[in-house]
């Protein structure tokens, strides 16, 4: 249940306990056997007759707040990354040779043990990569699955886990660790899901007592907190708020230009504007066959257009609070439309919106499907502008010509960017991608070495 | 044009006079407020038109962290502002803040002072003010402190500032009230007084019979959020203040009048509905068509206060409520609707220099 807190602070010390039995368990398995059997379980998600994905596509839109037809999209797209196959690739992608996180390898080589001694460190470092002996992630609820990733890295490290997934985002975490103590119950015993509110900090305090690391997800203030408490003997990991933003370039604004429009709507509306990967500004250059203004129309009719297909209802049309905030930007955005600096487009019922800036302008944060769209003489322009928001960029979607790419990808990710990409792999990146900058396996693990 | 009386017992003014007056208003910002001019004629929206005060545009109250509604004459220009009030914002500064430029104080003062006092001190002249509200030496751009200082002048007998600009906390905060022999009025927001029964950790205090409260302010935008009857069922336990003397006060930095719950007057039933003065009507717009609602349906709330003759006064806010007899019910703000961090984030990359058209 959204909301519903189910651990007190007294509890944790039991789980803790618990989990640092079910370690050993862990330990005891290679990674690529427990890759398998994560993705025996992430694999059920995908298949329409079995009643594990059944359930959550029950539950996923009141939980997720979207539609059930853009749940289903959401969950196959998160789904993609949760087989076998594609967690060994993880591995191999972060490690090399993932053995390394089950016995000591001499990089560069074989596994040390075979041999029983190095080759006077000629042959390479012996070395091995831990798992934290206890990893707590605190996680956020915008996006459905951010959750069950989280708890798949962890595990892939063979570190013990207690996880808050995202207020929105429970169930999937919920049914995974379920399912996964059903098929194994070793591996089962190593994951706690709890949920309680973040402003509990006393409960927050209590369950980071003891981990080796702690990553948190969510927004700047929501990192800040987890950040400072805490311990000093834990290593923190903070994915804080991100946002994308999208570069059209004039080469893309010919045949096939609504192609592009139809990329740049689907990215907007996966995540219902949630994501980091979603693209928040759109810059689109000028002096190409289509205006960047007939553009944000293009984008507007894709995004009509996807209302039948994901219809937005279940973001926030029953919900009045949510609507109160739409109304509060738009209203905001027409007054920019008077003053002449820009001009919006939106659903009536549904909740899409799409700002195309003519001037420089200053608008609140626009809740749901909404994107804002704005004209740029060069792209190269584009990474100056980034300047204090590199902190907060990540995903940069892309639609132009390939030779411009390279470039325009060393100036954007010198600004702040980790990942350049086109419109249409925008929204789901592969498990292996550097999540803000860092491998995710890598950044949970703690190396050893015998000189 | 007849203006009906705002002294006495604040009578309803029937919907002509009231209508009368909201079109003359809106004459008046529509010729000298450009960017509100320039949303009505987008519109085609002109004081010609407007057959009914309904019709006239409002502002989403949010436009007022973009737009600086300012209705005052172009030789007014010389004789500055009365005061300008800025929204409070979170304590890493990483949000918006909204202006509201007050051109003429004495409106303000006017509207603030009898449902003050009908609501606070419908039985005494004076009291003695506690203040869990900074001053507005201490805070001069914040409107609850402009509030608190016109309470303090002209309802109070002396005052206790136990809070000031930077959220710091007077060391004797606590016995101040313990020294106080005689019925006092405390003001403050939801938070301060979770702050201080922190500070009542030992005990309570026996504060003299006929003492009362106002609290402002909700939850909004608190970190802690306790439920509005836990914090009230303790503050009356640690002041021993009865709940039906905790008189909640609804405003908001960009409305210049304020509601209440008349609790004071008419006793516990009035909990939870607050009272517009006269001169501020409230409806309940549709979340999706803002169509009226009628009686009892949630929706959107809408003021339109005639005190905000210098900005704008149709005004559409963000918090959600219900109407019944007249009467306004809170039902809540959108949580988190502008994420932290994130306005800022895209504040940052939008305000450098682009390309221009």
């Amino acid at each position: 249940m959204r909301g519903m807190r189910d651990v007190t602070a007294n509890d944790l010390a039991r789980i803790r306990a618990d989990l640092a039995v079910a370690r050993d368990g862990l330990l005891a398995r290679s990674a690529a056997e427990v890759a398998e059997i994560l993705g025996g379980v992430g694999a059920r998600f995908a298949d329409p007759s079995d009643p594990l994905r059944r359930a959550a596509l029950e539950g996923l839109p009141a939980e997720a707040a979207l539609s059930p037809p853009l749940a289903e999209a959401v969950l196959d797209g998160m789904a993609v990354d949760w087989t076998a196959a594609r967690l060994v690739r993880l591995l191999e992608a972060e490690f090399d040779d993932p053995r390394v996180l089950d016995r000591f390898v001499v990089r560069n080589g074989s596994a040390a043990s075979d041999h029983g001694e190095q080759d006077g460190g000629r042959r390479g470092r012996t070395v091995r990569a831990f798992g934290p002996s206890l990893c707590v992630q605190i996680s956020s609820g915008g996006v459905p699955g951010v959750s069950v990733n989280a708890l798949i890295r962890s595990l892939l490290v063979k570190a013990p886990t207690l996880i808050k997934p995202g207020a929105g985002d429970t169930l999937l975490t919920r049914l995974f660790a379920e399912a996964l103590a059903d098929v194994d119950p070793a591996l089962g015993a190593a994951v706690a899901v709890r949920y309680w509110r973040g402003e509990e900090r006393d409960v927050t305090a209590a369950a980071l007592d003891g981990a080796e690391v702690v990553v948190a997800y969510g927004s700047d203030e929501a990192v800040r907190s987890v950040r400072n408490l805490t311990p000093a003997t834990a290593r923190f990991v903070g994915y804080h708020h991100r946002f994308g933003i999208g570069l059209v370039g004039r080469e893309a604004l010919g045949a096939g230009v609504e192609k592009v429009a139809a990329h740049v709507a689907r990215a907007v509306a996966m995540f219902e504007h949630r994501g980091c990967v979603c693209p928040h500004i759109v810059f689109v250059e000028e002096h190409g066959n289509v205006v960047p203004e007939a553009f944000a129309e293009l984008v507007a009719g894709a995004l009509e257009g996807l209302e039948r297909r994901w219809p937005t209802d279940g973001a926030s049309g029953g919900r009045e609070v949510e609507r109160a905030a739409l109304v509060q930007a738009r209203g905001t955005v027409e007054l920019q439309e008077a003053a002449g600096a820009a001009r919006m487009l939106h659903g009536h019922e549904a909740s899409w919106t799409v700002v195309f800036e003519s001037d420089l302008v200053q608008l609140p944060q626009l809740p749901g499907r909404s994107v804002r769209i704005r004209g740029v003489s060069d792209l190269d322009d584009v990474p100056a502008m980034v300047g204090r928001a590199g902190r907060h960029l990540q995903s940069v979607g892309y639609a132009g010509d390939e030779r411009r790419a390279m470039g325009l990808a060393e100036a954007l990710t010198r600004a702040g960017a980790t990942r350049i990409v086109p419109f249409e792999h925008m929204s789901f990146p592969p498990a292996w991608w550097l999540h803000d900058g860092r491998g995710p396996l890598e950044t949970l693990v703690r190396w050893a070495e015998v000189e | 044009m007849n203006c009906p009386a705002v002294d006495g017992q604040l009578q309803a003014w029937s919907d002509d006079d009231f209508g009368a007056m909201a079109r003359e208003v809106f004459s008046w910002q529509f010729e000298l407020c450009q960017p509100y001019r320039g949303l009505c004629e987008r519109r085609g929206i002109t004081p010609s038109s407007v057959s009914d005060w309904r019709e006239i545009p409002a502002v989403p109250s949010t436009a007022f962290k973009y737009f600086d509604f300012v209705s005052v004459p172009d030789d007014f220009a010389g004789e500055g502002l009365d005061a300008l009030f800025e929204t409070s914002g979170t304590t890493q500064g990483s949000e918006r803040r909204g202006r509201h430029a007050v051109p003429r104080a004495s409106l303000y003062r006017a509207s603030f002072h009898h449902p003050f006092r009908l609501a606070l001190l419908p039985d005494v002249e004076r009291m003695p003010v506690v203040s869990l509200i900074p001053s507005v030496d201490e805070a001069p751009r914040s409107s609850l402190s402009s509030m608190v200082e016109m309470a303090v002048e002209e309802f109070g007998s002396g005052v206790e500032w136990l809070v000031d600009g930077d959220g710091v906390w007077r060391a004797d905060a606590v016995d101040v009230l313990h020294a106080s022999q005689t019925p006092v009025l405390i003001l403050g927001t939801a938070l301060a007084f979770l702050h201080l029964l922190e500070q009542f950790a030992e005990g309570s205090v026996r504060l003299a019979d006929g003492s009362r409260i106002m609290e402002t302010g909700g939850f909004k935008g608190a970190r802690r959020s306790v439920a509005r009857h836990e914090l009230y069922t303790s503050i009356s336990v640690a002041t021993s203040v009865p709940e039906h003397r905790i008189v909640n006060e609804y405003g908001m930095t960009e409305l210049l009048s304020q509601m209440y719950e008349p609790v004071l007057a008419e006793g516990p039933d009035a909990q939870g509905w607050h009272v517009a003065p006269p001169w501020l009507r409230v409806r309940i717009l549709d979340p999706t068509s803002l169509a009226e609602q009628g009686e009892g349906e949630e929706g959107i709330i809408a003021f339109f206060d005639l005190a905000n003759l210098g900005s704008v006064s149709h005004i559409v806010t963000e918090d959600v409520g219900v109407i019944e007899g007249g009467r306004l019910r809170l039902m809540g703000r959108a949580p988190g609707s502008n994420p932290r961090g994130c306005s800022r984030a895209m504040d940052d990359l939008m305000s450098a220099s682009g390309s221009g058209p």
